[in-house]
């Protein structure tokens, strides 16, 4: 008894089929051209070496919030934030009256590989604050961090706990010891710190390959397979070709603050553990007395739920909320359901609490 | 996007034959009487997956410098090199002899929950469901990690002897 039940006659139509769709879907990749595409509209509002601080332009009368920071993570671009017209988290934020800004950090060369995460944390990300607190006349912003980004923004609100008005962290790693995370268990074996004293800085594509190998058959030909299936759809191709251009547009990580960020976090999980230093100052998260949002995905792959709740016990604050997105670390920005969900959840956490503190709140 | 293409089209040409071989061998396998030993589809199908494992993981080695072999340092980092490799190979092998016995044992269920597999494509979703079960059951384990990372050490030297070779001074990043 078996379960193949393969007819040889519909199997060589099937075969037929599935190679005249391939090459459908091919062809039509090929007359693709994304290259003028722009994001929602934004200025340059800072420069720092690499690091741009972008501020977008309103899709909505202002809402009384305090203005929001994107701080992404160091690891892959931005563009996720912002991918097409209909799938963006930017737009969504933008639509419901919220002032975003975003912190790009560009691509390390060989002259960022000295860079440390002091540089990062309270140096760049600081600068860039303190330029919305300035053009926007506010004594805080509202922070948002991205994965690695959003552990970077934990450390600058522990450290400069008066700038941060609000914190919401997505899908962001916290504790790295967690049994189910994959990432971590391999990346603490790995002797970084020869690795960038020998290359520089870490290549991308080193990373890109090991995010990869985490889960080698989905990420790779069971993708391909479905190429099949939406051979004639130009939308769901145009889609498909953003996502590649992403995961393909996978910077350089600067070699001194990405062995910072492998000793201390990965292998060391002083967020959780205690000891953390950046900049000469202790990062005690009992600092962080904001209103935090915890959003995480809950069949995240790279930052496991396991490695993101625990952050509800390490805070100061009183304020501390979670959402639970049903998805993956991908899902969570792109898909059709996260669209309507997330920038909804995001912006009415935000315009449920003030623009500006109370006196002796926060 | 020219070389993307291709490796689309190459890749279509691949599942064509790949799609083809698993059903002959899948269907030789569960075929196969029950007290047989060893299944002869079953150990045709373990290179299947570990040829996958090999294309998906296997990272491009440092280029050759001719001549360089001959060095000392630069024969042991090879040899180190080698002996990762083969570390970590039989780390991914033993993945592809689970994930072909998981395969087997999926087609031979008759269990109500298991509907017929009438497709090629069909069979190639179980084929990946398979193959990445048997990936996460490995690679979560101590001995894979250190097996990668050890490579990965063993690449960075190397490369670094290649350097030290070239450049007298320095190995280090320019």
């Amino acid at each position: 008894m078996t379960r193949l039940a393969i007819d040889p006659a519909r199997a060589a139509l099937e075969m037929a089929e599935f190679s005249q769709r391939m090459s459908r879907a091919t062809g039509l990749l090929a007359t693709l051209d994304l290259r003028g595409e722009d994001g929602a509209a934004r200025e340059e509002t800072l420069r720092l070496d690499g690091t741009v601080l972008w501020r977008y332009r309103p899709l909505a009368p202002k809402a009384d919030a305090a203005p929001l920071v994107i701080c992404y993570a160091l690891v892959n671009r931005p563009t996720m934030m912002d991918l097409q017209p209909d799938r963006s988290l930017i737009r969504g934020l933008l639509v419901r009256g919220l002032d975003v800004w975003l912190v790009d950090w560009g691509y390390a060369g060989p002259d960022d590989r000295g860079l440390t995460l002091d540089d990062y944390v309270n140096v760049r990300l600081g600068k860039c604050i303190d330029v919305v607190r300035r053009e926007c006349g506010v004594p805080a912003v509202s922070l948002l961090g991205v994965c690695q980004g959003g552990t970077m923004s934990l450390c600058h609100a522990a450290l400069h706990p008066d700038r941060v008005r609000n914190l919401v962290t997505m899908v962001t790693p916290v504790d790295f010891h967690t049994p189910d995370n994959l990432l971590a268990k391999w990346v603490r074996r790995m002797d970084v710190e020869r690795m960038v004293e020998v290359l520089g800085n870490m290549p991308g594509a080193l990373l890109n390959a090991t995010f990869l190998a985490l889960m080698p058959y989905r990420l790779t030909v069971q993708k391909y397979a479905g190429l099949a299936d939406i051979a004639d759809d130009r939308a769901a191709l145009e889609n498909f070709l953003r996502m590649e251009r992403w995961i393909q547009d996978s910077p350089d990580q600067a070699g001194r603050a990405f062995a910072e960020f492998v000793r201390w976090f990965f292998r060391e999980n002083r967020l959780v553990r205690g000891g953390l230093v950046i900049g000469g100052s202790d990062v005690d998260m009992r600092r962080i007395r904001c209103p935090l949002l915890n959003v995480y995905a809950t069949r995240d792959h790279l930052v496991p739920p396991s490695a993101t709740r625990p952050l509800a016990g390490l805070t100061g604050s009183s304020d501390y909320s979670e959402f639970a997105f049903d998805g993956g670390h991908i899902g969570i920005y792109v898909s059709r359901r996260s669209q309507e969900l997330l920038p909804r959840a995001i912006a009415q956490w935000i315009l449920a609490r003030p623009a500006t503190p109370a006196a002796g709140i926060g | 996007m020219t070389d993307a293409v291709r490796q689309l089209l190459e890749f279509s040409q691949q599942y064509a034959g790949f799609a083809m071989d698993c059903w002959r061998l899948a269907a030789g396998a569960v075929a196969a009487p029950v007290a047989a030993a060893p299944k002869p589809g079953l150990e045709a199908l373990q290179p299947m997956f570990a040829e996958h494992y090999r294309q998906l993981l296997a990272p491009a080695m440092p280029p050759e410098i001719p001549g360089a072999a001959a060095a000392p340092v630069m024969a042991a980092a090879l040899a180190r090199c080698q002996r990762a490799a083969q570390a970590l190979a039989a780390q991914t092998t033993a993945a592809a002899a689970d994930a072909a016995r998981r395969l087997v044992e999926e087609l031979s269920r008759n269990d109500a929950g298991a509907a017929p597999i009438t497709t090629l494509r069909g069979l190639h979703d179980l084929w990946i469901e398979c193959g990445e079960a048997a990936w996460a059951a490995t690679v979560h384990g101590d001995a894979y990690a250190a097996a990668q990372a050890e490579w990965l050490a063993a690449l960075i030297e190397l490369q670094f002897e290649q350097r030290r070779l070239q450049h007298p001074a320095s190995g280090m990043a320019p």
